[in-house]
């Protein structure tokens, strides 16, 4: 047995050296089997489910017609729920970048050892799960939590603020997970510039606020386009902050999906949602990189 | 007036110094070059001029104003940079505009002069390209015109060329310097190679770790290098240590430590048995394959290496005494035999072509 196999390898080593091709295709191998078996495969059945009935009992039930996605669309709390990810999102995207631009071009701009720290106190928070670092939001901001324990201390207030469940803690708590998300993409491509650019606009007169304007900005937007890219899509497709931080009113999509797969058993409809919020994503993002598209952003006009 | 005057600058980075208490004058024209090794300081010279990096002693004066309080973008100085630092996102009218624009210059008359300056660098036609879309030796002339719109009190340049390959190098070497001429601007150029050096330079300042070593005309520094630095980093040379034997008015007999004696001619009197080395360029050897007339330093040897390489070829000859030089030759003297590898040689050298330190 021991020789049999050892002569099978022997085998496919010569084999893998006659054809070469064959050996790039081994190494993609693995890979694209997770990719196929755990997205493409599954995605194709949710596809598939979304023209289903729903059975008794919550099985699927193979009569196939639109009647998920008229019931989608012709329901204006879906719809609404839908244009609420949306709007989500793209307030996450503005406040992650107007919060983290600046902190990207200062950490750009660091000698290497300062900056490595700063970059490590970025991605510790990684280290800890979502749930754990959301549910420190509602510490702070509780009835009970730490901001209204102190103005009610102080005698600022008489009554709690609610502070949570609702749309603003809702985005605070985003922000908060998704901003190495926006900072890093936009520190790294400013990071790339090429400091000569720079001298090179001083020497010809700019100030430092001139130089930034008409040089560091435009060069950076490509590393803008691909963090608010980052940011917009995690953020639609959020599930736990919204579910833990946001009141009824902030039903995101992904809570809505998880409904009606968990708690209604209702798949066909479930994934007639997953796929009209799939179509959507992509095409904003389709126009987004059309508006804010790396060809733009190099023709300089 | 000088156009640019440095005045005792010095930089120190903690307790390492870069550059050691420079003075210079640059006159209104000049072509001036800071020839040196990387890391001598010349880089940091030309951009503590510029202002981008401020000196830690010392003053630097631009058309007889004190700048050391000034940022880059308050000294009227136009600059070209070693990898070019065009702006990748603006067309090569934008780049050449940029200087312009921040100078608050009228649309009309940055047309005029962006075209004017294009024209200059031998570029018209090229303005709505991008600077990825043009060569290198384009990319050099684009950041020579955006340097020379803004009509600067001096062009600083950083290694412009060190870029290119060599044949355009040599090509943009003589356009660079007309382009100077014709505009008439005072230049200080940084290399590291010392034939553009040679070739380009009014002036060359030669800099050994942080300090000028020697200033002057490129024949002066050629032909009479002060000091062994400047005559092992410029031109390549055969040094031979030993000390002076026999001394009648300019002339002197030496002899190396190894015995060979070599008859030397020079404008300085040198006393017997001063301890000397000599410096002989390789190319003002003459090879012969039989033995030449009878004349003063005429040494044996055997060949150890040829290296050809094209116009000339290297020779790598050990003299009977067992020195070891090499010598450059277009026109060896061959009288039908071939110098190969262990070949029997004569090299000859003229007493006067010899540099003795």
């Amino acid at each position: 047995m021991q020789i049999l196999k050892s002569k099978a390898i022997v085998k496919t080593l010569v084999f893998l050296r006659k054809h070469k091709n064959a050996n790039n295709f081994l190494i993609m191998l693995p890979s694209a089997l997770w990719v196929i078996c755990f997205l493409f495969i599954p995605l194709i059945l949710i596809f598939v489910y979304s023209f289903s009935t729903r059975g008794e009992g919550g099985t699927i039930v193979a009569s196939y017609g639109l009647h998920n996605y008229e019931h989608f669309i012709t329901t204006s709390i879906y719809a609404r729920t839908i244009i609420k990810s949306i709007i989500i999102g793209f307030e996450v995207t503005l406040v992650c970048l107007i919060v983290g631009y600046l902190p990207a071009y200062y950490l750009a701009r660091l000698t290497t050892t300062r900056r490595v720290i700063l970059i490590i106190l970025l991605i510790v928070p990684f280290w800890t799960s979502v749930i754990i670092r959301t549910y420190s939001w509602m510490l702070v901001l509780g009835n009970r939590g730490a901001i209204n324990y102190y103005l009610m201390k102080w005698g600022l207030i008489q009554e709690p603020l609610r502070l949570l469940f609702n749309e603003a803690s809702v985005i605070l708590g985003l922000v908060h997970i998704m901003l190495p998300f926006m900072i890093l993409p936009i520190f790294t491509c400013i990071d790339r510039l090429d400091a000569s650019l720079v001298d090179a606009s001083k020497s010809l007169g700019a100030g430092k606020i001139r130089t930034f304007i008409e040089i560091t900005l435009p060069l950076s937007l490509p590393g803008v386009s691909a963090g608010c890219l980052l940011v917009f899509i995690i953020s639609v497709g959020a599930f736990l902050t919204p579910a833990m931080l946001g009141g009824p009113k902030d039903t995101m999509i992904a809570m809505l999906i998880q409904q009606n797969f968990l708690m209604l058993f209702d798949w066909p409809f479930g994934s007639a949602a997953a796929i009209i919020y799939l179509i959507l994503v992509l095409i904003i993002v389709y126009f987004f990189n059309r508006v804010i598209g790396l060809d733009k952003i190099w023709s300089g006009r | 007036m000088a156009d640019v005057e440095l005045r005792g600058i010095t930089k120190k980075y903690d307790d390492v110094t870069v550059v050691d208490n420079i003075s210079l004058e640059v006159n209104e024209g000049e072509f001036l070059s800071f020839l040196g090794p990387s890391g001598c300081g010349k880089t940091t010279t030309l951009r503590m001029i510029a202002g981008f990096e401020e000196p830690t002693k010392g003053s630097v004066y631009i058309k007889g104003k004190l700048v050391n309080e000034e940022p880059p973008y308050m000294r009227n100085i136009g600059m070209v940079f070693q990898n070019y630092a065009l702006f990748p996102h603006k067309t090569v009218y934008n780049n050449i505009a940029y200087g312009l624009k921040m100078r608050k210059v009228g649309k009309k008359e940055i047309k005029q002069r962006v075209e004017e300056s294009l024209d200059v660098v031998r570029l018209s036609g090229f303005g709505d390209r991008r600077p990825d879309q043009l060569s290198g030796g384009q990319q050099q002339r684009v950041a020579l015109a955006r340097a020379l719109v803004i009509r600067p009190d001096v062009l600083l340049l950083d290694e412009p060329l060190s870029n290119l390959d060599a044949k355009l190098r040599k090509e943009m070497r003589i356009e660079t310097k007309r382009i100077q001429k014709a505009v008439g601007l005072t230049a200080i150029y940084v290399t590291h190679d010392q034939t553009e050096a040679l070739a380009m330079s009014d002036r060359i300042a030669i800099i050994e770790r942080g300090r000028i070593v020697q200033l002057g005309v490129p024949k002066d520094i050629y032909e009479h290098p002060q000091g062994s630095f400047v005559a092992s980093f410029v031109g390549e040379s055969n040094k031979i240590k030993g000390k002076i034997v026999a001394v009648n008015d300019l002339e002197a007999e030496f002899r190396s430590d190894t015995g060979l004696i070599v008859n030397i001619k020079t404008d300085t009197e040198y006393e017997v048995n001063k301890k000397v080395s000599l410096y002989a360029r390789i190319e003002t050897f003459e090879i012969f394959s039989t033995a030449p007339p009878e004349a003063k330093n005429t040494f044996e040897g055997k060949v150890e290496s040829v290296s050809y390489q094209g116009g000339n070829t290297l020779y790598g000859v050990r003299l009977t005494d067992g020195t070891a030089i090499f010598v450059e030759s277009s026109r060896e003297k061959l009288f039908g035999k071939k110098i190969q590898p262990r070949s029997e040689v004569w090299v000859t050298i003229s007493p006067s072509d010899i540099i003795v330190l």
